[in-house]
């Protein structure tokens, strides 16, 4: 394996993250279609009274929900006003075009590349991405709607702080943080030659 | 590594949760914040007067920004720090040092990213947006694992029979 200087691989990692934004950007539709489903699934199995779907518009999410809003402005007669509103997954999703910069920055070869960022997204950063949205729903529905609606949906005073917990993890902290772990697990052998002193504490050597 | 990672996480998610108690977030966080606004507003007026610091809101006459949760530097100094405590080594004042000095330079880019966004909103909107919501906060974690490796780097090499 290369001995390539830390200084570099950052370098390259910062010159590789203009290309893997706008491939990320570019399939930003096709990459929500899965959150979509699975936000729309999830909703109208948990709570069908309160979530009627979740419709996918380009890369953004409209959720719509079977509550009616306390409006000030008259209906027309045989409309029905509900609460609909929309969510951008993209904000809890930019975890991907870092994982692979990250990925294109570290000296492997490209099939393998590949297969940590295709594994990594499956299995690890789009359920993640997932939660964060389920989070800023569950949030939205519970802290946005009038309370006599919202403590229908969620009563318990622990289920509204569990939720704002949700909510506050999915948005501050998941996001940054799980590419950084699933490149550091992947790339154990690489890390080990960009700081060396991690070879004495290191327990294992993995390639995926 | 598995320990490394383990420790980590437990590290991370007990210092979030302590973050958002309501007592740590009047006490520490929002005064922080403000003090990062203050900090902000002063840089700034080296080269423009016309901006001032209010509360957590940087403002000019017709533009203004808040720093909200998330943009304070808080959560990656976290990150940073639990990274740096999670690592297997008894070297504790390499661990206080890098804490130290890990934290500064997070703080440190946390201020040019808050001035860039100020005047990024002030240009264009879809160009603030982007650079808040992805560009931003790619380059502090990328920040936070450069200086964590820097870090791994500088610590003194292990007694052979330790």
């Amino acid at each position: 394996m290369p001995n390539k200087s830390v200084y570099l691989f950052f370098l390259e990692t910062f010159m590789w993250l203009p290309i893997t934004f706008f491939i990320w950007y570019y399939l930003a539709t096709p990459l929500t279609a899965p959150i979509a489903l699975l936000v729309h699934v999830i909703f109208t199995s948990f709570l069908p009274t309160w979530i009627e779907g979740v419709e996918q518009h380009g890369h953004l999410l409209e959720v719509i929900t079977s509550i009616t809003p306390a409006l000030n402005i008259a209906v027309p007669a045989g409309m029905e006003a509900i609460f609909t509103f929309e969510v951008n997954p993209l904000i809890y999703g930019y975890g991907l075009p870092f994982f692979m910069a990250l990925t294109f920055a570290a000296p492997n070869t490209v099939s393998r590349k590949l297969r940590q960022i295709g594994l990594a997204w499956l299995l690890i950063l789009l359920p993640v991405q997932t939660f964060c949205v389920l989070a800023l729903i569950l949030k939205t529905l519970v802290f946005h709607t009038e309370p006599s609606i919202s403590f229908q949906i969620v009563s318990s005073r622990w289920s509204r702080e569990a939720i704002a917990l949700a909510f506050q993890f999915g948005s501050l902290i998941l996001p940054p943080v799980t590419p950084l772990l699933i490149w550091m697990f992947f790339n154990q052998a690489y890390l080990q030659v960009l700081a060396p002193q991690l070879a004495s504490n290191s327990v294992s050597q993995k390639q995926v | 590594m598995r320990r490394f990672f383990l420790l980590f996480l437990l590290i991370q998610g007990v210092l979030f949760t302590v973050e958002i108690i309501d007592t740590v977030q009047e006490s520490v966080i929002v005064p922080w914040t403000e003090l990062i606004a203050a900090t902000s507003a002063w840089l700034i007026q080296l080269f423009d007067n016309q901006v001032l610091a209010n509360g957590v809101i940087i403002q000019s006459a017709n533009f203004g920004v808040a720093i909200r949760p998330g943009c304070n530097g808080v959560e990656a100094a976290i990150i940073f720090t639990a990274a740096i405590f999670a690592f297997p080594t008894h070297a504790w004042r390499h661990k206080l040092l890098g804490f130290v000095i890990g934290v500064l330079t997070i703080q440190a880019l946390n201020l040019i990213r808050i001035i860039s966004l100020f005047y990024l909103g002030q240009w264009n909107q879809t160009a603030f947006d982007w650079a808040h919501h992805y560009i931003w906060e790619v380059l502090i974690m990328l920040d936070v694992l450069m200086v964590f490796l820097i870090w791994i780097r500088t610590l003194p090499p292990k007694p052979a029979n330790a």
